[in-house]
């Protein structure tokens, strides 16, 4: 999967769970409000989504866009 | 009379918890004080993990996670009064590693006094840091 695309689905998938219109690139999670509960539940919904299994420790990493897609693509099969 | 919506979903653990309604829970109004509803829907989540063989205070005083209330919905349909006996009827609505929503029924006798849904995020203790569901809690629903 291209980089772009997974970063487009991510962005869905970010918007749905924190009931957001639109997720910037490059704007911080807390500038939009999406707290660290949210970040959990996007992390549960990407796990679930893309069958994978992301350590409690990686959670924390999970502060905009960017760090989702990265957190993401790292599990993915090459 | 209980609607179909309002019944745990197929297949689910229930767990039932007994309680008699204290003086002291009641009010002026001589019916128990919201509060109360609370106080006891409490009790019933940690009966119903007692059941399904998790300790809450273990849970707490040897792994270090807290369960913290993050939502609460209350619908009152009528009010209980002192030496009642109520039954709880709680389970798990649903679940993820972010949060697990008990759904509980108060009942007196056949007759439904109350719904709610009481949802639950994962601290860890003491310094109450928010992280996922501890696995032997996600793997009870």
């Amino acid at each position: 999967m291209q980089q772009q695309e997974l970063r487009e689905i991510l962005r869905t998938i970010v918007a749905e769970v924190t009931e957001q219109d639109d997720i910037p690139d490059g704007k911080p999670f807390k500038d939009l409000g999406i707290d660290s509960m949210m970040a959990i539940e996007i992390i549960a919904e990407v796990e679930r989504r893309y069958k994978l299994k992301i350590p409690e420790h990686e959670i924390e990493k999970v502060v905009d866009l960017d760090s989702v897609v990265a957190l993401v693509a790292s599990k993915l099969p090459q | 009379m209980i609607a179909a919506a309002q019944r745990p979903p197929e297949g689910a653990y229930v767990a039932s918890l007994r309680i008699r309604v204290g003086y002291v829970d009641t009010d002026r109004a001589q019916v128990m004080h919201h509060s109360t509803y609370l106080r006891y829907l409490e009790m019933a989540r940690v009966e119903y993990l007692r059941e399904r063989g998790c300790n809450y205070r273990q849970l707490e005083l040897e792994q270090g996670f807290g369960l913290a209330v993050v939502e609460a919905n209350v619908r009152y349909k009528g009010g209980a009064r002192f030496d009642d006996e109520l039954e709880l009827q709680t389970w798990i609505a649903s679940a993820n590693r972010a949060k697990l929503r008990f759904d509980s029924l108060i009942l007196r006798g056949s007759e439904l006094l109350t719904t709610a849904q009481i949802t639950v995020c994962c601290v860890k203790l003491p310094e109450h840091r928010l992280r996922s569901i501890p696995p032997v809690v996600l793997a009870l629903a």
